[in-house]
This record gives C-alpha cells, sequence and structure tokens, in this order.
C-alpha cells in the first residue's frame, strides 16, 4: 500500500513533467519553422527543396564558375589574393627601398605584426577558424612566399601572455575598445624581452605594422591620447617606440599601415629612416600572401588612397559635428519613449567641403589669392607639426594635408598624356581620351584619375551654391603595362556629375557659364595644381607642388540663360523632372525648413572660409512637426476609401516559376499579383533576414539571404556548398576541413576602392557577392555598403568605400553589376547618409540638399543608375548586356534621413530613389522586426518591401487596416512588384521551370519536435493514467479498510 | 496550529515557489513594459496564470490539513501546470527578441538586455515549476499530526 502511494505521488510529479513537456513541444513546432533557416545552417540541414519535374541546361540560367569544393575554394582564394595584390598603396618608397629580395631575412615587429587586424569587425569580418585552417596569418604567408621571417622575434611575441590576451579577444573580431588606447595597443619590445642580439642574421628589413580594428557599431573618439596630436589615429608613444628600434637597428624600415581608419602618418612621412610606408588596410584571410608579393616586387603597387590623409584627423569642418559623447542629443530626449527611438541629430554644416573637397579647395582659393581664404580663427587649423593651432593665424595646405586623396606610388614610372576631350553635342557625355606609357623599368598598372574644375560664380554666391575646387569625373586602370609598352584608354564622362544642385532657386541642377577644366592627375592635388598651372599660377603664388598645363584641357560652357543653364541636367535618365525634394515639408534634411529651427544651421562657403567654418549646435529642442516625425507615426490611414479599385487574393493560376525572367513591362504582372491577399504581403514583410518568407498564393517558398559585403556571413562549403542543385559531391573526406570555409576572405571593401579598378571590382561582385548566392544558394546578399568616409572616426568605414562618390559609387556600381550577372540581389546599404555608429539607431541627420544630392545621393546613384562602365567593357561585345539595369536592392540605414525613420522619408525612398533613379527592387529595412521605430505603415507607403528581423510590435500589422486605404492599397500592390520583379529574374529562379514546386524535407531539428511531440504525448497520457488508476486503486481499498 | 507552524516541508517549498513566481511575474511585467520592449505590448496569460497560481497556493497551503492527500495532490499538480503556463508563455512571447539574436548584426545594447531580463525571469519561473513538482510528489503540505 505505501509503495502504491509513493508510486503514484511520483505519477503524478512527472505528469506535470510530462504536460509541460508536450506543451513546450506542442509549442516548439511552429517557432522552429519560423526559424527553419538558422536552425538548417546550425544543423546543416535542408527543411526544402523545389522539384522541377523536367530540367534542363537552360533552366540554370546563372552559372557558377565552380563545379565542386576544391574549384570553389581555390577559385575564391585566387581571386582574393589577386584582389589584394592591387589594393595596397606604396606612399613613401626613399631611395628604392622596396621591393625587398624574395628571400630576404626580415624581422617582424609590433604587436599589429603578429596581431594584425585581418578584416572590419561583424559586416566584412574573416572567418578567424578560416585563417587558421589556411594558415595564412601574416608571419605564415610571409614565410611561404620566400622571406625568412626571425623565429627568435614571432616566439617571443607569441610566447607573450599579452598576445594571449589580445588575439583572443581582439585577432579578428576586433573587439577593442575605442575609446582608449587598447586599440593602439603596442606592446614593449623590452616587456617581451627582445634584445638587438635577436635580431641577428634577420636584418635585411624590419617590418614594423601598426594599425587599429574596425567594425560594425564601432568609433573613434577624438583625443585623450599620448599621440603626437593627442588622437587614437596618431601613433602612441608605445608604436613610436617600437619604430625607434627598428630605426636603430636595422638599416631598412618599412611600415605597413592596417587600417582603414585614416590615420595620422606625418611623422612617419617626415621621418627619413623610415624608408618605405605600405598602407594595407585590412587583408582579409588570404592578404598577407598580396603584401608579401607587393614588398618582393612580384607586383608593382598600383592602387590609390580613395580618401585625404590628413595630418590631424580631428580637425576639419565635418568633425565639428561628430560626436558620441551625448553633446548632440535633443535637450528634450527624455521626453521620447523608447519607440520614438530618439537620441541624437547631426547637421552637416560643412556642407560638400568633406575629405579633398576642403583641403584642395581651400588649398586653391588660397593660391587664387582669395580674400580671406587663408585667415584661420584658433581651433581651426593645423600647425606644421601637426597639433591644432592654439590662436588666430594662417591655414596652409602643406600643415593640413600629409597624402592626398588619390596619391600612391609604383616601383616603375608612367607616362599619362592628355590626348583628347570631346564634349558631345548635348553636353550630357564626354569622351576624354588618355594615353600610359610605362617609362620606367618595372612592368605595372597605373590608374587614370580624370577630375574636373567647374567656375565658382556670382551666382554661386548669391545662391548658396557651392563648388569644390577639384572633383573626380571618372578613372580608369590600365592592364599591365611592360616597360615602354602603351595603353590609350578613352574614358567615358557622364557630366551630369559636373553638375551643381541649386536647392535655392533653381531647385534643380545647374551648370553655370564659364569655364571648365578637365584634368588628369596622380592624385586630386597634382591635378588641381595642373588646372591651377594652367591658369597661370606658381609656386610664387603659393602653390604646394608644381603643375602641368598640358594635363589640363579647359573648355567654355556658354550660352545659357541668364548664365545658368537649370535645362540640361534638370530630368533624370529615367525622365523625371528633377527638383526638391529634400528641402521642406516632411522629407526636408533641411533643419532650417522646419518651422522655429530658422538659421540653425549656418552652412559653409567658399566665398568666406574662416567667417563660415562650423560652430557647434548645442541644446536644440525637438519640437513642432519635427518633434512629431521623430515620433514615427505621421500619417493617417483612411478606413473609408473607394478600393473598388483592388482585387487581392483573386485566383489567375499564375505560379511564381511560370514568370521567371519576366521583363518589368511583362502584361502578367497584373494578374500574377491579383493573386495576392494583403496578409501574404504582410507575412512576407514582417520577416526577412536570413530566411525570407514564402508567399504561399504564388507558389513562392521563399528564400535564404546573408549578411554582407565581404560575402556570406553565414554559408560553409561543408554544410552549403553546391552546384546546380546538387551538393558537393567531393566533400567526403574533407567535410571537417571545410566546416570553416566560406566566402568571406577578400580584402576589405576600402582596399577594394583603393585599387581604383572597375573590371577589378566587377569581378568582386561576381565572386564575393555572386558565388556566394550561387553556391551558397544565397539570393539575396545583404551588401555592397556604400556609405561615404565622411570624416576618419567612423568605425565602419572599413566596410565603405570612400570619402568620394564617384570612386565609391563607381566601385558600387561594378560590383553591383558583377554581383547582378550571377542572379544575386545585392541589397545596398545603408541607404542612407549612415556615416556615424554612435547613435545610429535613431540619429536625426541633417543637411542641405546640394550637400546630400553631391555627395551621398549622387554616390548611390551610380549603382542604381549602372553608372561607371569600364572603358573595357565598351569595346567587349560579350559585355554589352552589362551596366544596362541598376541595382534591385537596397537596404535602408538605421540613423534617420533628416527627421523622419530612413524609410519613411518619402523624398528620398520615393521621388528620387524610386521615380527619379528608375528603382525597381527590393527594399528591406535595418531595423530588427516591424517595430515602431521603423515607422512600419509609413514605410509601407513609401515603398519598403520588407522588414529586417523577426516579430511584430505594432497592433496595426492586420489586412483589415491597410485594405480601406486606396494609396496603402497602391503602394502594396506597388511593393509586391518591386519584391517579385528581382525575385523571378534572380538565382532565385536559378534551375526551375513551370513544374517546379516546393517539397518539405526531413531535418535533425523538425525530427527532434516531432519526437518531442510524441514522447512527451505518450509520456502524458501513461503518466497520467498510471496516477489515475492507483487513485482508483487506493481508493478502493480504503473503502476497504473503512468497511 | 498557526499557518506557519503547520507547514511541513512540502508547505515550504510551495511557499518558496510562490515567491519565486512572484518574482518572476514582476520581471516578466518590468521586462515588457520596459527598455526594448517597451511599447510592445504584453500578453497577461502569466499573469493571470501567476495570480491564480497564488491565489490557489495560499488557499491550498491554509487548508492543507484540512484535505486528503489526493485532493492537495491533483491541486497541486494544478498548480504547478500554472506556473509551467507562465514560463511556458513567457519563452514563447520572447521567442522573436531571443530569436533575433540569431541575426549576428543589429542587436542594440537594450535588445541584450531585455533578453538576459527575459531568460532570468524565465529561468525563475522554472525553477518555481520544479518546486510544485516536487511538492506534487510529497503530496502533504501540513505536518502531519502529533
Amino acid at each position: 500500500m505505501a509503495a502504491l502511494q509513493v508510486l503514484k505521488k511520483v505519477l503524478r510529479g512527472l505528469s506535470a513533467v510530462a504536460v509541460f513537456g508536450l506543451a513546450t513541444a506542442l509549442a516548439a513546432g511552429p517557432i522552429m519553422e519560423m526559424y527553419a533557416n538558422p536552425l538548417d545552417t546550425y544543423f546543416g540541414s535542408h527543411s526544402f527543396e523545389i522539384v522541377a519535374e523536367e530540367t534542363d541546361e537552360a533552366d540554370w540560367v546563372y552559372q557558377s564558375n565552380f563545379k565542386n569544393v576544391q574549384e570553389a575554394v581555390n577559385g575564391f582564394r585566387e581571386f582574393a589574393i589577386r584582389e589584394s595584390q592591387e589594393t595596397y598603396v606604396l606612399l613613401k618608397n626613399e631611395g628604392e627601398a622596396l621591393p625587398i629580395a624574395k628571400d630576404a631575412s626580415i624581422t617582424l615587429l609590433g604587436l599589429r605584426a603578429y596581431v594584425p587586424v585581418y578584416g572590419n569587425d561583424m559586416g566584412a569580418a574573416p572567418d578567424k577558424a578560416m585563417i587558421n585552417a589556411e594558415k595564412s596569418h601574416i608571419y605564415n604567408a610571409f614565410a611561404e612566399r620566400g622571406f625568412k621571417v626571425n623565429p627568435t622575434v614571432l616566439e617571443k611575441y607569441k610566447g607573450s601572455e599579452q598576445i594571449t590576451l589580445i588575439e583572443g579577444e581582439n585577432e579578428i573580431d576586433a573587439t577593442a575598445t575605442f575609446s582608449d588606447t587598447a586599440a593602439a595597443a603596442e606592446l614593449s619590445l623590452s616587456d617581451l624581452g627582445i634584445t638587438s642580439a635577436d635580431y641577428t642574421g634577420y636584418k635585411d628589413a624590419a617590418i614594423v605594422v601598426v594599425g587599429r580594428p574596425g567594425g560594425e557599431r564601432k568609433e573613434y573618439s577624438v583625443g585623450g591620447t599620448d599621440s603626437k596630436t593627442g588622437n587614437i589615429l596618431g601613433l602612441s608613444q608605445a608604436e613610436k617606440a617600437v619604430i625607434e628600434e627598428a630605426k636603430a637597428n636595422f638599416d631598412k624600415v618599412v611600415v605597413l599601415v592596417n587600417s582603414t581608419n585614416m590615420m595620422e602618418l606625418r611623422e612617419l612621412e617626415e621621418d627619413n629612416e623610415i624608408d618605405a610606408i605600405l598602407w594595407i588596410g585590412y587583408p582579409g584571410v588570404y592578404g598577407f600572401y598580396g603584401v608579401a608579393d607587393v614588398l618582393n616586387g612580384t607586383v608593382s603597387p598600383s592602387a590609390h588612397l580613395g580618401d585625404t590623409y590628413a595630418a590631424n584627423t580631428a580637425v576639419n569642418p565635418a568633425m565639428v559635428s561628430y560626436g558620441t559623447d551625448g553633446k548632440n542629443k535633443w535637450s528634450n530626449v527624455d521626453e521620447f519613449g523608447g519607440n520614438d527611438n530618439t537620441n541624437s541629430f547631426l547637421i552637416n554644416q560643412e556642407g560638400i567641403y568633406t575629405g579633398y573637397r576642403y583641403y584642395e579647395t581651400r588649398y586653391a582659393d588660397v593660391v587664387a589669392g582669395v580674400d580671406g581664404a587663408a585667415e584661420a580663427d584658433a581651433g581651426t587649423y593645423v600647425n606644421a607639426d601637426s597639433t591644432v593651432a592654439t590662436a588666430d593665424g594662417t591655414w596652409n595646405y602643406a600643415n593640413e594635408v600629409v597624402y592626398p586623396f588619390g596619391y600612391g606610388l609604383s616601383y616603375t614610372e608612367f607616362e599619362q598624356t592628355l590626348d583628347s576631350v570631346r564634349i558631345k553635342g548635348d553636353k550630357k557625355t564626354a569622351e576624354v581620351t588618355v594615353t600610359v606609357e610605362n617609362i620606367g623599368n618595372t612592368a605595372g598598372k597605373s590608374v587614370i584619375q580624370l577630375y574636373a574644375q567647374a567656375p565658382y560664380t556670382e551666382y554661386d554666391r548669391a545662391n548658396g551654391v557651392e563648388k569644390s575646387a577639384i572633383q573626380l569625373m571618372d578613372y580608369e586602370k590600365t592592364r599591365t603595362l611592360e616597360k615602354g609598352d602603351k595603353q590609350t584608354i578613352t574614358l567615358h564622362v557622364d557630366m551630369a556629375n559636373l553638375a551643381s544642385y541649386d536647392y535655392t532657386n533653381a531647385k534643380t541642377y545647374i551648370v553655370d557659364d564659364g569655364e571648365y577644366y578637365f584634368a588628369i592627375g596622380d592624385d586630386a592635388h597634382d591635378a588641381l595644381n595642373n588646372i591651377l598651372a594652367a591658369q597661370g599660377y606658381t609656386s610664387e603664388d603659393g602653390m604646394v607642388g608644381t603643375g602641368d598645363s598640358a594635363k589640363a584641357h579647359r573648355w567654355t560652357w556658354s550660352g545659357s540663360a541668364n548664365g545658368v543653364d537649370a535645362q540640361t541636367f534638370s530630368v533624370s535618365k529615367a525622365e523625371v523632372e528633377i527638383t526638391n525634394r529634400l528641402s521642406d515639408g516632411d522629407s526636408s534634411m533641411d533643419i532650417n525648413s522646419f518651422d522655429g529651427y530658422a538659421n540653425t544651421a549656418k552652412y559653409m562657403t567658399r566665398a568666406d572660409w574662416n567667417g563660415t567654418y562650423p560652430e557647434p549646435i548645442r541644446d536644440l529642442e525637438a519640437k513642432g512637426r519635427l518633434a512629431t516625425l521623430l515620433r514615427n507615426d505621421f500619417i493617417e490611414v483612411s478606413t473609408s476609401d473607394d478600393v473598388s479599385a483592388y482585387s487581392w487574393g483573386v485566383d489567375k493560376g499564375i505560379t511564381i516559376y511560370e514568370m521567371k525572367g519576366a521583363e518589368w513591362n511583362d502584361p502578367r504582372w497584373d494578374d500574377f499579383i491579383d493573386q495576392i491577399p494583403i496578409s501574404e504581403f504582410l507575412s512576407f514583410a514582417q520577416s526577412a533576414f536570413h530566411n525570407i518568407a514564402g508567399i504561399e498564393s504564388i507558389g513562392y517558398p521563399g528564400n535564404a539571404a546573408d549578411d554582407g559585403p565581404g560575402g556570406s556571413d553565414s554559408g560553409k562549403m561543408s554544410t552549403h556548398g553546391q552546384y546546380q542543385g546538387v551538393m558537393y559531391t567531393d566533400m567526403e573526406g574533407y567535410d571537417t576541413k571545410y566546416d570553416s570555409y566560406g566566402t568571406r576572405i577578400a580584402p576589405t571593401p576600402t582596399n577594394l576602392a583603393y585599387s581604383w579598378n572597375k573590371e577589378l571590382a566587377y569581378e568582386n561582385g561576381e565572386i564575393i557577392l555572386g558565388e556566394s548566392t550561387l553556391v551558397f544558394n544565397l539570393p539575396i546578399m545583404i551588401g555592397p555598403g556604400m556609405n561615404l568616409h565622411r570624416h576618419a572616426y567612423n568605425g565602419r568605414g572599413g566596410e565603405y568605400y570612400s570619402e568620394d562618390p564617384i570612386l565609391s559609387g563607381f566601385t558600387g556600381s561594378a560590383v553591383t553589376q558583377g554581383a547582378q550577372s550571377k542572379g544575386c540581389i545585392v541589397n545596398i546599404k545603408h541607404y542612407a547618409f549612415n556615416d556615424q555608429e554612435g547613435d545610429r539607431s535613431g540619429i536625426a541627420v541633417f543637411m542641405n540638399e546640394q550637400t546630400a544630392r553631391e555627395m551621398e545621393l549622387r554616390n548611390f546613384q551610380q549603382a542604381f543608375e549602372a553608372g561607371g562602365k569600364p572603358a573595357s567593357f565598351y569595346e567587349d561585345e560579350s559585355k554589352s548586356d552589362e551596366y544596362t539595369v541598376g541595382a534591385l536592392g537596397v537596404m535602408t540605414s538605421f540613423n534617420r534621413i533628416g527627421a523622419t525613420a530612413p524609410s519613411a522619408n518619402k523624398g528620398a525612398c520615393v521621388d528620387i530613389l524610386r521615380d527619379e533613379w528608375d528603382f525597381n527592387g527590393y527594399s528591406v529595412t535595418d531595423f530588427t522586426g516591424v517595430a515602431p521605430k521603423a515607422a512600419p505603415k509609413e514605410s509601407i507607403l513609401y515603398n519598403t518591401t520588407a522588414f529586417c528581423g523577426f516579430g511584430v510590435s505594432v497592433d496595426y500589422w492586420e489586412d483589415e487596416y491597410f485594405a480601406h486605404d486606396a494609396d496603402m492599397c497602391a503602394a502594396i500592390k506597388a511593393n509586391l512588384k518591386y519584391i517579385l520583379y528581382p525575385l523571378v529574374n534572380s538565382a532565385a529562379m536559378n534551375g526551375q521551370n513551370i513544374t517546379s514546386h516546393r517539397v518539405e524535407l526531413d531535418t535533425p531539428w523538425r525530427a527532434l519536435y516531432r519526437n518531442m511531440q510524441i514522447g512527451f504525448g505518450v509520456a502524458t497520457g501513461v503518466l497520467i493514467a498510471g496516477w489515475i488508476a492507483l487513485e482508483i486503486v487506493g481508493a478502493v481499498q480504503k473503502k476497504k479498510e473503512v468497511r | 496550529m498557526s499557518f506557519i507552524k503547520k507547514q511541513g516541508v512540502c508547505g515550504w517549498i510551495v511557499v518558496a515557489a510562490v515567491i519565486l513566481a512572484l518574482v518572476s511575474m514582476i520581471m516578466y511585467i518590468v521586462n515588457s513594459n520596459t527598455g526594448y520592449m517597451e511599447g510592445m505590448g504584453m500578453n497577461a496569460l502569466p499573469v493571470v496564470f501567476t495570480v491564480i497560481f497564488i491565489i490557489g497556493a495560499v488557499i491550498v497551503l491554509a487548508l492543507s490539513d484540512k484535505m486528503n492527500e489526493s485532493l492537495s495532490g491533483l491541486l497541486l499538480f494544478v498548480l504547478a501546470l500554472l506556473v509551467a503556463g507562465s514560463a511556458l508563455v513567457f519563452i514563447v512571447e520572447r521567442v522573436d527578441v531571443i530569436g533575433d539574436m540569431l541575426n549576428p548584426v543589429n542587436h542594440p545594447d537594450a535588445q541584450v538586455k531585455a533578453v538576459r531580463e527575459a531568460i532570468a525571469g524565465i529561468s525563475i519561473y522554472l525553477v518555481a515549476f520544479v518546486a510544485m513538482v516536487i511538492a506534487t510528489i510529497g503530496g502533504r503540505l501540513a505536518k502531519k499530526e502529533e
């Protein structure tokens, strides 16, 4: 009896556990299905496949280069090394210190020589495990290429506890703390026990590596360090001590700059005992092979800086508004709730004068003797020793800039000749022909940099139109030219990129009548000097460097009404009128346009450099309409519109596979989309990151997608590698080896831009993004990243290309074209204006419309309008289909555009992106989930097609809410086409035909929840039955005992 | 006997479960209405379940010496399921935000904090459930009368 009592109690307790287990298992089923793609990634499984009854080769529209894992791994590796060779900038090479012998005995010095930054953290981070598997660490790569690397010093670094600590925490992930010196960490050689005796036998050269890590959600603070300028981007005392040790013990000292944030290099540049400086950025998994190839002369360096390297990175107009320490918070930020996602403001008062546009334009005005151009107040200019001036004085270009935009040396010499300039009749395009001759002794590639100067007129001064004294118009890179070899290249110039945006008077793009110049040059400063020389200026006028007037071409723009041509570029390539979209109303980016904010921003003008040098704006209160916009809820949705024109969920019998390859104007689109109910659109839109949801009514099964600019986040050869729908079959015996092998292998995007090679960028798009799509079956790749480098302090800068909209825009456009040639839907990010990570989610970014359009938007525009087609593609018939369709995907930013959530800014997202640029693709937010901060209903209305992440946290996310508002209905119809048009033309349809359908597959995780349901179900039944039975037995026995 | 004096070991375990469930419920409410989760709405079921559990537990404890073992065991079983239900709904309600952490980028610090709070709250609910299972197996809440 007692035993039965005990058993009954145990059964009762276990019944509770079993019921809980059953409920958990039942809940787990749908939850796990929701997360099918991440679970598949984790388990290496496939939860469904698309089966076509009869397929043939023609169904495979997009062909991978790699038919098996060996080809894939070797192909990616080969490209990564080849790309890397072109991305390293030779900044200094005294006495032809480089190249060094292939078998030179070298000593590596400096923390970053053992713990280099291989890549940007997060979005473009190379996989540490892959580096370990490939043994492609800097010292291994150097040794493999033939260098004899000092083993004694290597072991002392490797044996250091500090190295272990830093390596573990910081090596690949680059999670250094950016506000302190950890990011500039360096070790004392004496602490490491390294003495001069350790260098014996390895003294051909000291290779010192200095660097700074970078990554998403990271950014640097200004000041507070022991560098010459006090900035973290300057060399710390500890770094300089290592360099001094190298100088004291080696005849040849080479410094590698391992940073994509622009470091302050004045001290290295001026130091006669530093023989060579090579900028290497972040080389990626295999990039140190390329570094070795450059150091030993296997290839001549051919990269050029895509940013200005200033003496003091903290002293320039853009940095005035930079801040992460709360100084730019709205003064009444506490009045906003969590859902408002409101924190700071960022007002770009510097206008277009960032990077070289500031330094070179002010320099040109100083040389031209413009009144007041050289006058500078304390704190706004730099002394000869790079420190910030503390008294009013004279602005001096030579003090400000160490290496100008476009700078880069080679092991050989090139002579470039400006052969001809031909402006086409409609003035919308020009052809510029340049001949390059290798007049040195070594084979190499040369970059043609074509710049322009537009006149700064009285009209411009009167209407606040700013002009840079020099601006990049186009560029090309030669093939490898042997000694004495020549190549003539014709650049096809889009003159729209020369036009200025006049937001105050003409309210469109204008071209002033006057004298214009095209100039080639070794860099922006050299090209400007060539123009100044053509204008008659000399060193007596204060020119820094000399000019060659033969490399400049002058022409005149004339005949416009009132001296201003406001017609030629007032209509976009899509034939849409271009007018103000960001200067007033809810979409405005000009804070001065909001009620109560007149004259808040005082935009910098070259008419008065010193007088309009920006001053910080503090204690700004969010109020009025601006405050309403900051709360992310600013449109009303009608409940009673006439929506009879819209049909939803009407079966027309058209599956997505029947639409494969459909043109934008295909007459079936309306019927096709009418099949989809609003609820399915909402379901699709709410879940769009690693698993793009399906749309049942049209038979769309959903797809995988992946971040990011540097290749696939999660795809691995061992679990995802496939060719034409069949998993790689040569994996046997290698599956463990390939566990870590992915496609995040190439140098970081900044490196790619510094190659100044459009064809290489196209190939990067084909392989790093496009082949990721095909090899891992990822039709959507979240990249490339195309925000501009507004300053040196954005920790995420390595994920983006350059400070210049043309170099960045053409690089991004080439990557996009290459990726799309493989069926990849790119998601160009982050549209737009993400130039600081601090407070990135919610920061309100303001600027005038000229700045917006001529800088960040001109940059994005190239990718969406397929700009920057390489000269070689014009001559190659096999490339005739390229650059005919712009980008078909975009990801909006975290920061606000003006006061609105980025995806809810009609001016930027509809008027400019969709209409002017004719963007007909997929637009996804970066915000996670359908959350209030993403302004979901506003975003839907303004043609956002999906929301990154999971979950819905607004109460209106149901079809009835949207179904009675005619504008919403129209937007959802449009959005569905924007989703489906790229999809039916992408690799998502690869191998499919009209017979295709989805078949669910069993997976370990499905077996897990199914077996849990069965197990706990049975257990629940048995245990409860047993418990009840024992209760009955007990009751009967008790009754008997009573009797 | 007084309420306190009459409680046996299982009775005190139930008291502990009540305290733990109360703490969890407060954490759930705070987690649902502050920080990252603020304004995203709160499912009332965990609160309802927990309140019923607490009231029920107090009644069962108060009447423990007047109930036979089978009845108290059945009630403890039901009370255990209420705690389990609270935990389960809490879990389901946080699947999105926790699942979003699978996304390797883009989760703000507030989200990480919210997830940590949620995991802590869920864990405490689960400890309360384990306590109730132990009490359910024990069955007798009140001390045996001497």
